[in-house]
């Protein structure tokens, strides 16, 4: 009679219930893995929504069509056919031009005449009573900016003038915290009239430089679907192409915000990353120990006659349990991390954002701990299929092999690529982070290989006679001797403490860099200084004690060619399409100088000399690499009329945060130095009287000059930023923390060897000092060692990871103590605090 | 489980249980292929005790690895009541050793975070049998071997003695046809060894199940009905 098969639950039970303890380990180390993962995903997705939401908000539509001639009466219901689905609208129009109160001098304005309806997204003024006011019947009512009404002076119920028309002030419109940085609408302040006053001014005429605008919403603010919107957007874009339209999308907006985002984002997923590897650690040390353990009873089992294939069953089983319920803590975990940072930023930030489990973030969670799961398997079966049960006679004993070791670890950089291209990063990156965790985990290994080799060499040079020579030499022995847990030791102390190092080492540069308002950072800009007006801001800049000071010129012009193709072309025959084919489109502001201004640095090939008139320019870094230029490339301009062929020979990176007058493009001085130009300046006045009199002073010298005073802004930025300073801060120190538990829970591996060597030892005559030296000899011999992993690892990690934050890594030096001491002192605490708890016991 | 002093005699009458025909195996080498056994015939009957014993290196593990069927030889023949087991898939060996085989190992193998009860009833679990009624059988076998007070007990927590008791109640509490048995009281002192090895022949007698035991101890291979001397690889 067949015998029944073995139950599987039961024997699962048999085997794995009295290792509960450990492979409750296993599971708070996927946990962690896993709600690390979820957590930032969930988060970026959360607040990547709010920050969607906010930059519509700010330019008022999800995308503007926008043309210096009036736009055809054939371009909406167009637009409108390309979109496919009908799109709320709304038109604008704008110009510079002056406005005048009483008989004080007139300024400069950028005048903005809207339709009922405008902004599509958000409210022109604080309340919406306000935009009322707007189309109210009665005199032609205008909203001004708080820079008028508080630099000119303006008040509700005060008239301004404008062209032909009289407007009576009904309300002041919302601030724009980086509005003006970003040239949403121009550098002057603005001030809104309905567009049905805009005939009445008179403004409007032939010659007239005025900006029509169509402006489009493409669907309820609270359901975007970046599918669908991509799509639309492309379909639009595609509708208008070779228009000589300008385009502009909310994607586009507010780029200090998306850099910043993006700085955050990438730190969010190296901590993610960062946690995953140290809970990694934690799995691969925790899997070895554990399945150690389960060879001799699977053995057993073996020879009992329970077969592979039962064995399988009840592997698949306890990770298929491991990995579900591990995971299903994560996602747990990483709710409650996401609801204190929502909490935490509550109020600080203009993003809204409310807690949810978004769908992307808890598949990947899910595919992060089936995966584990199944790597787990894969590896446990494999080595217990290979086991051969006849090896337990005659004392046998079975270990993990290195190819089980090396399969686990090319498993886990496997699923770490699927990770990062699901996470749309390019496969170039993942290639590149992925081969660098490669190399790292190679050269660790030679590393270690060479620390032996040194060690081995060390002890046989140890002499001395005395029980302490013979205690060190001893503890160097155990390190050596037991060369398969020490390499472990290495490599988890090394690569955790080297990865959480890195960690704080980016943290520390990314929060000094966040900090916008603080030191000599300019908070005045003038905008529309022209050539001879440059001498007279400079001696009133000084006069008033302005530090910082830096007026840059600036040239319009149009790309025309790349590499001798037009630009037109390239956009037609669709070799441009995306974001590559808007950049062909838009005017550049140009500018040229002798050197490299503050927050720039060159990354690649030659800056030209200084006075040179040679035929070249200077691309920022990443505008290049968007516009598909290399060094070596030639671009052709149109600078007002004259075409100018320019070889790109360096590349720069910029630190847009400086908040210097910033370039995408920058030429000898000898190139645009001719051109037809006006400039741009930005300077530090430490004092708001300061700031108001050199206002008054420049107005009565040139009133055309227009100046924007961003203290108030940037020290609402830099409250903002030191919160989310402080917020990196906290996260670092909590995957520190969560590192260093790992940490100590691996380094208790062998805790039982160690307890009966030390028994076996004082049986043979070994005191307490000879003891200790013996094990602080072995803690050093490994500590020192691992130090030398974790130092490179730190810094070759945070190198290129700050690089592409388009960051320099800060001060670095206190940073490398901690890490290059923390792999001596950790394994001291971990057997003071392992011996205290067993004294409780 | 009875436990009468005496051993046991081999019934003149009864059938083969295990046939070994010219069984050699080689294992590689340095190169070169080490012949462990060479050529071996043994029949070991139904009931019968049967002692190997040899010096180092004579074969005795592989020997046991053969008849157990945990191992595959190069060449020749191993049969289980007639039938060659060699060609059995793994599955059905251990099905077969799940059924009619028990197992004594020279360090116990004792599952250290299973109880001596759990040990025991373990070997019934596999079988299909409810935990209760395995716990049940489990601890009637141990009290008969005297360790009714330990049931609870962990291995470790076991003096070697009581440890090769549970191993002994282990291997026979599911009636298998055979038990191997390496080395039972290598590592247990004399004294021990020798009350080990009584419980061990009176808990066979009473199941009148075929004992192979490996042993290089002449006094306990003494006790046994038959004793296999190897020699180079061949039965003396």
């Amino acid at each position: 009679m067949t015998p029944p098969p073995v139950p599987t639950a039961r024997l699962a039970r048999r085997l794995f219930w009295p290792y509960r303890g450990r492979l409750a380990f296993l599971a708070v180390c996927i946990a962690l893995g896993v709600g690390s993962i979820f957590a930032i995903a969930n988060l970026v997705h959360l607040l990547g929504d709010g920050l969607y939401r906010d930059a519509r908000t700010l330019m008022g539509a999800d995308i503007t069509v926008s043309s210096w001639r009036p736009l055809t009466a054939d371009l909406e219901p167009r637009l409108q056919a390309a979109a496919g689905t009908p799109l709320r609208s709304v038109r604008t129009v704008q110009m510079a031009t002056m406005a005048g109160k009483g008989d004080d001098p007139p300024f400069l304005v950028t005048l903005q005449a809207v339709e009922p309806g405008y902004p599509l997204y958000g409210k022109l003024a604080p309340d919406a009573a306000t935009d009322a006011l707007l189309f109210a019947p009665g005199p032609p009512p205008i909203l001004v900016s708080p820079e008028v009404a508080t630099q000119r002076r303006v008040a509700v119920g005060d008239t301004l003038r404008i062209g032909d028309t009289a407007f009576t002030v009904a309300g002041q419109l919302a601030p724009e915290p980086s509005g003006g940085l970003s040239g949403a609408l121009g550098f002057a302040p603005r001030v809104v009239i309905p567009l049905t006053a805009l005939d009445g001014t008179g403004l409007v005429q032939f010659g007239s430089r005025v900006q029509h605008a169509l402006h489009f919403a493409l669907g309820e603010p609270d359901a975007p679907e970046a599918r669908t919107r991509a799509a639309t957007l492309e379909a639009l874009f595609e509708a208008v192409a070779g228009e000589g339209v300008r385009v502009r999308t909310f994607v586009d907006a507010r780029d200090n915000t998306r850099e910043i985002f993006e700085r955050v984002a990438l730190f969010f997923t190296l901590v993610a990353l960062v946690t995953l590897i140290l809970g990694a650690i934690g799995v691969v040390v925790g899997l070895l120990s554990f399945l150690n353990d389960q060879l001799d009873a699977v053995a057993t089992l073996r020879c009992m006659g329970v077969g592979p294939g039962a064995i399988r069953r009840a592997f698949l089983l306890l990770f298929t349990i491991l990995a579900l319920s591990g995971g299903a803590i994560g996602v747990m975990l990483g709710l409650g991390a996401d609801a204190a940072v929502l909490s935490a930023l509550e109020g600080r930030m203009e993003l809204e954002a409310s807690l949810a489990a978004t769908v992307p973030a808890l598949l990947e969670a899910l595919a992060v701990a089936l995966g584990v799961g199944l790597v787990l398997n894969l590896v446990s079966l494999r080595r217990l299929g290979a086991l051969p049960p006849h090896a337990l006679f005659g004392g046998g004993r079975v270990r993990l092999r290195r190819r089980d070791v090396a399969l686990l670890g090319a498993l886990g950089l496997a699923g770490l690529s699927a990770l990062l291209l699901a996470r749309d990063v390019s496969p170039e990156r993942t290639a590149a982070f992925t081969g660098g965790l490669l190399v790292a985990l190679l050269g660790a290994a030679a590393l270690i290989g060479l620390a032996f080799a040194v060690l081995s060499w060390l002890h046989r040079r140890l002499g001395g006679r005395s029980s302490d020579a013979a205690a060190l030499r001893h503890g160097v022995l155990l390190v050596l001797r037991q060369r398969g847990r020490s390499t472990t030791w290495l490599l988890a102390l090394g690569l955790g403490i080297g990865l959480t190092g890195a960690l704080h080492l980016v943290q520390s540069s990314l929060s000094g860099a966040l900090a916008v308002g603080a030191g000599s950072k300019p908070n005045v800009f003038l905008v529309d200084v022209q050539s001879d007006q440059i001498a007279t801001v400079q001696r009133l800049a000084d006069a008033h004690g302005a530090t910082e000071t830096q007026l840059s010129p600036l040239v319009r012009a149009r790309l025309t060619h790349i590499n001798g193709a037009g630009t037109d072309a390239l956009t037609e025959q669709r070799q441009g399409r995306g974001e590559r084919a808007r950049l062909m489109r838009r005017e550049y502001n140009l500018t040229y100088a002798d050197g490299l201004g503050p927050g720039q640095k060159l990354v690649a090939g030659e800056l030209w000399a200084p006075g040179s008139d040679a035929p070249v320019l200077s691309l920022e870094q990443r505008f290049a690499t968007r516009l598909g230029v290399r060094l070596g490339d030639w671009l052709r301009f149109d600078v007002q009329g004259r075409p100018i062929e320019l070889q790109v020979t360096s590349l720069r990176r910029v630190d847009w945060l400086s908040l210097s007058p910033n370039f995408f493009v920058v030429t000898p001085p000898g190139v645009l130095g001719e051109a037809p130009q006006t400039a741009i300046g930005a300077l530090k006045l430490d004092d708001p009287q300061a700031v108001a009199a050199f206002q008054r002073d420049l107005f009565a010298e040139h009133a055309n000059i227009t100046v924007l005073d961003l203290a108030p802004v940037l020290s609402q930025a830099d409250a903002l930023l030191g919160e989310l300073g402080r917020a990196l801060e906290l996260l670092a120190l909590v995957c520190a923390a969560v590192g260093l538990l790992i940490l100590w829970a691996t380094l208790d591996l062998g805790r039982g060897e160690r307890e009966a060597r030390v028994a076996t030892l004082r049986a043979l005559g070994w005191d307490a000092r000879g003891l200790k030296l013996m094990r602080l000899a072995e803690q050093a011999t490994l500590g020192v060692v691992a130090a030398a992993l974790a130092v490179p690892l730190a810094l070759g990690v945070a190198r290129p990871v700050l690089t592409q934050m388009n960051l320099d890594l800060a001060a670095a030096g206190p940073g490398l103590v901690v890490i290059a001491l923390a792999p001596l002192l950790l394994p001291w605490l971990t057997s003071v605090t392992h011996g205290l708890a067993r004294g409780r016991r | 489980m009875t436990t009468p002093a005496s051993s046991t005699a081999t019934p003149a009458a009864a059938e083969s249980v295990l046939t070994l025909s010219a069984v050699v195996k080689e294992y590689a080498s340095g190169g070169h292929a080490l012949r462990v056994l060479d050529g071996l015939d043994l029949d070991v009957r139904e009931g019968e005790t049967v002692a190997i014993t040899g010096a180092s290196g004579s074969g005795k593990s592989t020997l046991l690895n053969l008849l157990a069927g945990l191992d595959r030889p190069t060449s020749g023949s191993v049969r289980f009541r007639g039938q060659p087991i060699e060609g059995w898939s793994e599955d059905r060996l251990a099905e077969w050793r799940r059924t009619q085989v028990g197992f004594i190992f020279q360090d116990f193998r004792l599952l250290p975070r299973l109880t001596a009860l759990e040990n025991v009833a373990l070997a019934l679990e596999v079988l299909g049998e409810p935990p209760r009624e395995a716990a049940r059988r489990a601890a009637e076998a141990l009290g008969q071997l005297g360790l009714g007070e330990r049931l609870t007990h962990f291995p470790d927590q076991l003096s070697g003695g009581e440890r090769q008791r549970v191993a002994i109640a282990r291997a026979f509490i599911h009636r298998p046809a055979l038990v191997f048995a390496d080395e039972p009281t290598g590592n247990l002192d004399p004294d021990t060894g020798a009350r080990v090895l009584e419980q061990l022949l009176a808990v066979d007698a009473a199941s009148r199940t075929t004992l192979v035991l490996v042993t290089h101890d002449a006094e306990v291979a003494a006790r046994m009905g038959r004793h296999v001397r190897l020699v180079r690889g061949r039965a003396q």
